[in-house]
């Protein structure tokens, strides 16, 4: 019995095949990150260390400054804030596996099917990712929840948050993803993604909202990838409001759009360099 | 028309070569000194539809390099190569329908899900119709009998039959050709024979294209009816793998038992004494030097047998021998 099913491109269901194809590898993705609920789990911990240490920091300098709010934001708001920015972050494990993979020649197992391999990458991750940001925003709004109390949640910027929350998962695959592309030409490019990332934690809002840096250091960390990540996302759903909204949506879409050019230039000419010595 | 053809295909790989010590590390970074290594060196050969193909060599020879090539992964140096009439490396994605790898070294079932999911995946993945695809697992589950392992995480199933799985992923969009990197790098002899048992079932009833790479002279023994052997990127030999044996072979294996202990050998030109024991003797005849009909009958004219034996040298001798061009 020797069938093939030959894919033609006439075939009107031919797009959505092709969909359905990324969909599964998104469903694989999230299925296997769930086979090991207890390690996502336990990252939780440590994010619940985080948050505390956030909490005694901003007692210190709320009091320190004699202030109900700063940038128009209560403690218990830029607490918040901050919970949904830190839900979002992102550990160096995506772009280590990448280059592992480049490394020791496990990508050719990816590069020989019928897909494209950074769309492959890009459902792995949000497979992965979208379970971890659940888990941690589920877990870091009751932490928050007992540390600071509620805030002024509104339901309509939650959702209108969603397209943020895509958006945020989205430009950090392609920032990542670039730097992996890199290790075609260079032996380890994590450690310049290392230097990346400590940019990421000072200019994104991971520990200071960039909204309240002073003047021209504020206006330009607004128009950068960084702040335009998880940290919109957290300023959507606390503090919403319609003209940030909007510049945070078509900032994404830009920074998206020039990141993936970036993957299509650095993918086509990276793997005609790729070297797999050995079975 | 061949399925796979290649002409002059080569692969050269650039390296940075890094003297001992800090100061050389240092003017390295400066003025770095590249090597060239010709992994794969104008090599050509075509195979027809059906043909099951041992490719094999040394450690090092170019045999992944050229399996990487075959299959779109890596882009050559220089030379043609069509496989299923398509240019691997400009149309891969085309070519990935029409056929299936093993690399024994690199798993591509999801290690933490049981392989029906990795098999569920590869359906979407390859654009199958589900009936079809459904049909054709169930058969490919009967000849690999995995029905008990497809619900087991991958990480809980023993080497062989995870190569069991692995060999049903690749099958299953009924390749044309299917590549196999090692399949049977470190299964025991069960293992091994089951895979070879059912890769051969596969070829006679499907007509696939075997191409396999091995380093277990078994392997290519039971399963492939051509070898190409490849030494320092460069095909040394494209034969039949049986005409391997006839027209390598230049001794024979004699193993006698005695019925005294105190029995004597003459010396022969061209007999070499392997191993001596209180009944036993096992010799070496080069057949270009002595004749084994005199061998045998100097040893009976001086000593009464209990039992002859007259073997081949092992496959693995003649191969090493090509290996090192002695013929």
């Amino acid at each position: 019995m020797s069938q093939v099913y030959t894919a033609k491109k006439s075939d009107k269901f031919h797009l959505f095949r092709i969909f359905e194809k990324y969909l599964e590898i998104f469903k694989i993705s999230y299925r296997s990150t769930f086979a090991y609920i207890l390690d996502a789990l336990s990252n939780t911990i440590n994010y619940a260390i985080r948050l505390l240490i956030f909490n005694q920091l901003y007692i210190a300098t709320y009091s320190s400054l004699s202030v109900e709010t700063i940038d128009g934001l209560k403690r218990s708001e830029v607490i918040w804030m901050l919970m949904f920015v830190q839900s979002f972050h992102l550990s160096l494990r995506l772009l280590i596996d990448i280059i592992n993979d480049i490394k020791s020649g496990q990508i050719s197992v990816f590069l020989n099917k019928p897909f494209y391999f950074p769309l492959f990458q890009l459902s792995e991750f949000l497979g992965q990712q979208g379970v971890k940001c659940f888990i941690n925003i589920i877990f870091g709004s009751i932490i928050t929840y007992f540390l600071v109390g509620g805030f002024n949640f509104q339901i309509t910027s939650l959702l209108l948050a969603i397209p943020l929350m895509i958006g945020t998962i989205i430009l950090a695959f392609v920032q990542v993803f670039t730097f992996a592309l890199i290790s075609f030409w260079i032996e380890d490019s994590s450690a310049i993604f290392r230097i990346y990332s400590k940019l990421d934690m000072v200019l994104g809002g991971s520990i200071f909202p960039p909204s309240l840096f002073p003047g021209i250091l504020k206006n330009i960390s607004l128009l950068l990838p960084f702040a335009n990540g998880s940290f919109v996302v957290g300023r959507c759903i606390v503090a919403f409001q319609k003209d940030e909204y909007t510049k945070a949506l078509i900032l994404q879409l830009l920074w998206i759009t020039f990141f993936t050019s970036l993957i299509g230039i650095l993918y086509k000419k990276g793997v005609k360099k790729l070297v797999i010595q050995g079975g | 028309m061949p399925i796979i053809s290649v002409t002059n295909l080569t692969k050269t790989f650039r390296f940075k070569v890094k003297k001992e010590g800090f100061k050389n590390s240092l003017k390295s970074m400066f003025k770095a000194k590249f090597k060239t290594i010709k992994a794969v060196d104008a090599i050509s050969f075509s195979i027809e539809k059906g043909e099951t193909i041992g490719f094999i060599g040394p450690n090092g020879a170019g045999k992944s390099t050229t399996i990487k090539m075959l299959t779109g992964i890596l882009f050559p140096t220089a030379g043609r190569a069509k496989v299923c009439d398509l240019t691997p490396w400009e149309k891969r994605q085309k070519l990935a329908f029409k056929i299936g790898t093993v690399f024994g070294q690199k798993p591509q079932l999801w290690y933490h899900l049981p392989a029906i999911d990795t098999f569920n995946l590869f359906a979407k993945i390859y654009e199958l119709d589900m009936t079809t695809f459904k049909k054709r697992l169930n058969w490919l589950i009967k000849q690999f009998e995995t029905k008990d392992l497809i619900h087991t995480p991958v990480r809980k199933l023993s080497l062989g039959q995870r190569m069991r799985c692995e060999i049903v992923v690749s099958l299953i969009h009924s390749p044309e050709v299917i590549f196999l990197d090692e399949p049977t790098i470190g299964l025991d002899v069960i293992a091994k024979q089951q895979i070879r048992d059912t890769i051969k079932h596969i070829n006679k009833t499907e007509g696939t294209t075997i191409f396999l790479t091995s380093h277990d002279v078994g392997d290519i023994e039971k399963l492939t009816k051509r070898t190409i052997i490849i030494n320092k990127g460069k095909i040394i030999f494209d034969g039949k793998t049986r005409s391997l044996r006839w027209d390598y072979i230049h001794s024979k294996i004699i193993s006698i038992r005695f019925k005294d202990p105190s029995f004597k050998i003459p010396p022969i030109n061209g007999v070499k004494i392997i191993k001596r024991s209180e009944y036993g003797l096992k010799i070496q005849v080069d057949t270009s030097k002595a004749d084994v009909e005199n061998v045998l009958k100097r040893i009976m004219n001086k000593n009464k047998i209990a039992d002859i034996t007259i073997l081949d040298p092992p496959l693995e001798e003649i191969i090493a021998k090509i290996y090192k061009n002695k013929k």
